[in-house]
């Protein structure tokens, strides 16, 4: 079996792609050993090559984080790169990873609309869409705050390596919380007011000197 | 109005595009709009790298001195942004997609509520948000489900940059067609 990971971050190995994607390779690897290959595209020598291992794989499994509601320009170069499959036969099984800041999987399921749509245009089997949301700090908690996640993560893998794809029900579950109810919105508005939320960025911007620069606005005339 | 229209496509030799774009901006010109054309493929620029400098040291701008901070200026002042771009594999061009990227500066990290969702927080007063809109061209391959997929996200995009996707429209109709539509707005 023959697994290509493709980690589309702009940060590559330092992000929180990487670590998501590495729970997910080690689900699929309890079940088989895969002959596994990891492309980081955010490299440009490794993009350029990226997409010749696409029809040599068995599996592929691109994963990214959500870039202003959509796949990262890096992505989308790698994307275009793989136009000579369109129309092929028997293309590679293709499964995909998106991960967001924001609290909800709703932001990624308009991407994701567009990778099932991909999987189609390549006559490629479409293996399903990992989403999640509330990604932006996974790299920096401690394990213990993540174990459900990866939990999920790494069944998520396990199905993949023994169904050849998801289970859309524990997908469902692994991407909660989908959206707010219109109910609680109040109660998520001053959730984001709380400084805890935004002690994250604020402990950035001080650590830069710039935290008395947050709000500027050097575009406008 | 002040429009900048973003020229997405990644080729010289398709000039019909870009042939097309300048028809528009003389239409655009004829009905008193201010309009200016940025071809992207012409502009210097890398992909962004993830880095939130523009968030966290150099708030508002790119730390990389490159000609996003160009778009970015064009865009907050702009009454109009047309997203310009042919569809390749289903989707606006990388080269577009890139610059898209580099228009993250014009939001704030903090997150609010907008609609019940999270959304970024504006940057700049919510007035000074652009309208969006989209101009595509179909190349072979191209179905209208794939020109849906642009839009519904293309009005995400639109919904966290503090503003809307005005209308979405396809370069076989001809520039009169869009020139009204712009006067509608």
């Amino acid at each position: 079996m023959r697994l290509t990971v493709y980690n589309g971050s702009p940060r590559g190995k330092a992000g929180n792609t990487e670590v998501m994607l590495s729970k997910v390779i080690a689900g699929f690897s309890s079940i088989t050993d895969p002959d596994l290959k990891i492309i980081y595209l955010s490299s440009a020598k490794q993009r350029q090559e990226a997409c010749k291992y696409f029809a040599q794989s068995d599996l592929v499994l691109l994963g990214f984080p959500l870039y202003t509601d959509a796949m990262p320009g890096l992505v989308k170069e790698f994307i275009e790169s793989l136009a000579p499959y369109v129309g092929q036969d028997d293309n590679t099984n293709m499964a995909f990873l998106v991960q967001s800041g924001f609290p909800e999987a709703h932001h990624s399921r308009f991407v994701e609309r567009y990778l099932k749509k991909l999987a189609r245009r390549l006559n490629a089997p479409y293996a399903g869409t990992i989403v999640k949301g509330g990604c932006e700090g996974v790299r920096l908690m401690p394990d213990s705050m993540n174990r459900k996640l990866f939990d999920g993560l790494r069944e998520a893998g396990a199905d993949l390596a023994k169904d050849g794809k998801f289970n859309p029900e524990k997908l469902k579950i692994l991407a909660k919380p989908e959206r707010y109810h219109p109910i609680l919105a109040p109660v998520f508005k001053l959730l984001l007011k709380i400084p805890v939320t935004q002690s994250y960025w604020n402990g950035l911007l001080k650590k830069n000197e710039a935290y008395e620069k947050r709000f500027a606005t050097p575009f406008r005339e | 109005m002040n429009i900048t229209i973003l020229n997405g496509n990644p080729e010289d030799k398709k000039s019909g595009f870009d042939k097309y774009l300048s028809d528009l901006q003389l239409k655009l010109e004829k009905a008193n709009h201010t309009v200016e054309t940025l071809t992207l493929r012409n502009l210097d620029a890398g992909y962004c790298t993830g880095c939130w400098s523009c968030w966290v040291k150099t708030p508002g701008e790119c730390i990389f001195d490159d000609d996003s901070h160009r778009v970015c200026r064009a865009v907050i002042n702009s009454d109009l942004v047309l997203f310009a771009s042919p569809v390749i594999m289903g989707y606006l061009s990388a080269e577009m997609k890139k610059f898209m990227d580099k228009l993250i500066p014009l939001v704030h990290p903090y997150l609010i509520v907008d609609k019940g969702e999270a959304h970024h927080r504006h940057r700049y007063k919510p007035s000074n948000y652009p309208l969006g809109a989209l101009l595509l061209e179909k190349t072979p391959g191209t179905d209208n489900e794939d020109i849906e997929i642009i839009a519904a996200i293309h009005a995400r995009t639109m919904l966290n940059m503090k503003t809307k996707n005005a209308f979405t429209m396809l370069i076989d109709q001809p520039v009169e067609e869009v020139t009204h539509a712009i006067n509608c707005l």
